[in-house]
């Protein structure tokens, strides 16, 4: 069934091996916990490096990397609001209000078990399920895009804190600030203002970085004493144990895990969605499904678990497409398959049989890496979390506040996203202080391209139909992702009209003012 | 009229300037690239009008809070056996915030610790987060008015300077003003000198990392050189 699979686990429980892992891991990790510097960044800048190396040692050096950058980001989107990269997006909701509370530590050790668990389970689905699955994304065309977009977009009804109104115009704003640039079907410019470097729109990373680390920025500047309250906190209630507590809680919780990596690995499998779909949606679903829903956004830890265990399976997710039809399915794959193409390795069935030794080193050794995860994420992470907790709000602030300027302006050596950045950061403060969530604002941002692409694509694809319109309600797959946006839309009408069923039954005085529609994150409070 | 029905009202008169301006710039005209932002605009619109439109309905019935009635309006108008049940509910919920005038105390101080024991590794704090700082932080109230601007400002000048003076003057000019501004101006010269030092080692430390390390050709300061 697996040709080579015997001297390919030979050569990854090797010395060489196992270090080049390690290297990778560690390396992908200070990469990944950069902000602005993205795991693509990484890779990209890890490639010359690969020239020197047999394809193997190549292509394990980039997987370990590749792992340990997507995990890295968790670091700082959960101990300074910034996520390293737009994987870790959905890991700041619960992240940081869980450092606020002094209990980021426990957040560190949830994501770790969480990676290594998704890292392995995609793994595992690109070891058995790939071939198989790879047909199925191949049935995956724009209408059925435009649909995913959707569906994330209903993640805004989770995220609203108090009202569905102020948390859709929050995510119709970010879509509005997707559109600027030149347009992904027509080619169009919009909205630039006359501003020729805005013809290439507002980075992803700019705006993330932008919407979530400058107002925590403004906020310890202008309040640096619950900063201090909190880690003086999270020092005296460092314990014995709280690394075997938090693990056995967060395994105590297997649905979760495997919902979450489930959906990291199937998303990763469609091109150009990635991580930072993954993470949002394995979020919303964790929450749906939690029979606390309005504890999530205060710091629980199922909330950081679930996106840090899906974008870790995207990485296996996402190989499945590129080593099996030679499509990659997120933008970090496509540098993987560039070293693929530089050592004359052509992805498709032959890749598995006759460079099966090759490609069974390269899947195994992205298992070591998910594992080795755990070792240098509970040491090397938790030293950096405790260094974090350690340093002073006087210097922690303007640091992270010049790695934010730098990371925003790597992304193109480009002055004006730096000032792009603090401006779409001053507008998040200001959103949050008016009710408008920041982090619905970055979702629209992360969809509108999904959403926009799917749309032009679907009704160009289709305009020799006599209705194009009616190509999004008729494919198969279409139907299968609308009905699950309808109930995506309709579960949280029917889990308020049964809160307030059992509120009425309760108490009959009280039942009209209670239910979840009144519950959820306040992004106004949650400074 | 309330501050949170001129907070939304103000919120939703931003949204409408916004969809106006962009609505004012399309200079474009393939149907494909129209169709999504001309949606996008249409539904802003019609949310900051129902967003309007709600506060107003707010404003007239007197309560206050956004997109829908207010917790602690709603609670005025109950009688005080009711108004303590619903505090109490608000509190097994996990909610913060001010609970409603008339409840009971346990239900005004609504936090989201567990009621008992230790720390649970779920996410909620234990019982000691209570009242266990002996340095409170600030309030709003106590806080000068002159930090947020100056926070902001200070955001503002450090992006636009570090494209035109590089990363090293803008970055250690920078990292100490915010050093100083968040210990609010106080502090003694040797601080100071403190804070001087640390900024040339962080601040070089990351322009080697950057450019060295990760090639990446950070803006060079016109007046140093580097």
């Amino acid at each position: 069934m697996f040709p080579g699979i015997d001297e390919a686990v030979a050569q990854v429980v090797s010395p060489t091996m196992l270090a080049l892992c390690l290297v990778g891991v560690i390396a992908g990790m200070a990469v990944g916990a950069t902000p602005g510097l993205s795991a693509t960044v990484g890779l990209a800048l890890l490639l010359p490096i690969t020239f020197t190396l047999d394809p193997a040692r190549g292509l394990v050096l980039m997987g370990a990397f590749y792992a340990g950058a997507i995990y890295g980001g968790a670091f700082t989107a959960i101990l300074v609001n910034s996520p390293g990269t737009p994987s870790s997006i959905a890991t700041t909701f619960d992240g940081y209000p869980m450092t606020r509370k002094g209990r980021s530590e426990v957040a560190i050790i949830a994501v770790t078990t969480g990676s290594v668990v998704g890292g392995l389970v995609g793994v595992t689905g690109l070891l058995l399920l790939g071939p198989a699955i790879a047909d199925v994304v191949l049935a995956f065309g724009p209408q059925e895009y435009f649909w995913l977009g959707i569906f994330g977009l209903t993640m805004i009804a989770g995220l609203a804190a108090k009202s569905l109104v102020k948390g859709f115009a929050a995510g119709f704003i970010g879509l509005l600030i997707s559109t600027i640039g030149i347009a992904p079907v027509g080619g169009d410019v919009r909205f630039t203002f006359g501003f020729t470097q805005m013809q290439a729109g507002v980075p992803l990373i700019v705006a993330l970085i932008g919407f979530f680390t400058i107002p925590a920025m403004i906020d310890l500047m202008v309040d640096p004493g619950s900063r201090a309250a909190a880690m003086r906190r999270e020092t005296r209630r460092r314990e014995p144990g709280l690394l075997t507590r938090t693990v056995r809680d967060v395994l105590s919780r297997p649905f979760n895990l495997i919902r979450s990596a489930v959906i990291g690995t199937f998303v990763g499998m469609l091109p150009g969605a990635g991580g930072n779909v993954a993470n949002l949606i394995a979020y919303n679903e964790a929450k749906r499904a939690s029979s606390t829903p309005e504890e999530f956004g205060k710091g629980k830890v199922d909330g950081v678990v679930a996106p840090e265990t899906a974008n870790n399976a995207v990485v296996g997710g996402g190989l499945i497409p590129l080593l099996t039809l030679g499509i990659p399915g997120a933008p970090a794959d496509a540098v993987i398959f560039g070293v693929l193409m530089l050592h004359g390795l052509r992805p498709g069935a032959d890749l598995f049989t006759e460079q099966g030794s090759l490609t069974f080193t390269f899947i195994l050794a992205l298992g070591v890496s998910a594992l080795l995860l755990a070792p240098v994420g509970l040491i090397v992470g938790r030293g950096l979390q405790r260094a974090v907790v350690r340093t002073p709000t006087t210097y922690l602030v303007p640091a992270i506040a010049l790695l934010t300027m730098v990371g925003a302006y790597a992304v193109r050596n480009n002055p004006l996203d730096v000032v792009i950045m603090v401006a779409l950061g001053l507008l998040g403060y200001g959103l949050r202080h008016l009710g408008l969530p920041p982090p619905a604002v970055v979702l629209g941002v992360v969809l509108g391209p999904i959403i926009e692409s799917g749309l032009g694509q679907g009704l160009l694809t289709a305009t020799g139909d006599d209705q194009p319109w009616l190509s999004f309600f008729t494919r198969p797959i279409s139907v299968g992702i609308l009905l699950v946006v309808l109930i995506a839309l309709l579960w949280p009408v029917w889990t308020r009209w049964r809160a307030r069923r059992a509120a009425r039954a309760a108490s009959p005085a009280s039942a009209p003012q209670t239910g979840p529609s009144d519950e959820g994150t306040d992004w106004e409070g949650a400074k | 009229m309330s501050r949170d029905v001129m907070r939304d009202l103000i919120g939703a008169g931003l949204i409408l300037a916004v969809a106006a301006v962009f609505w004012s710039r399309q200079d474009f005209d393939t149907p494909e690239d129209v169709i999504f932002p001309r949606f996008v605009l249409v539904v802003l619109t019609l949310l900051a009008l129902s967003l309007a439109a709600m506060a107003m309905v707010r404003a007239r019935g007197g309560s206050g809070t956004a997109g829908g009635r207010s917790r602690t309006g709603a609670a005025e108008e109950l009688p005080p056996e009711a108004a303590r049940m619903q505090a109490r509910h608000r509190h097994d919920a996990g909610e913060s915030g001010t609970a409603a005038p008339g409840a009971s105390a346990a239900g005004a101080t609504a936090t989201e610790d567990q009621p008992g024991g230790r720390p649970a590794a779920d996410g909620s704090a234990g019982p000691e987060d209570e009242g266990e700082d002996e340095e409170p932080a600030p309030t709003p109230g106590r806080r000068p008015h002159w930090v947020l601007p100056a926070a902001c400002a200070l955001l503002i000048g450090w992006a636009a300077a570090f494209g035109l003076f590089g990363i090293t003057l803008s970055g250690v000019v920078a990292f100490v003003v915010t050093a100083v501004l968040i210990r609010r101006g106080t502090g003694t010269a040797r601080r100071f000198l403190l804070d001087v030092a640390v900024a040339l080692v962080v601040v070089l430390f990351c322009w080697a990392v950057f450019t060295r390390a990760l090639l990446v050709p950070l803006p060079v300061s016109v007046i140093l050189g580097v």
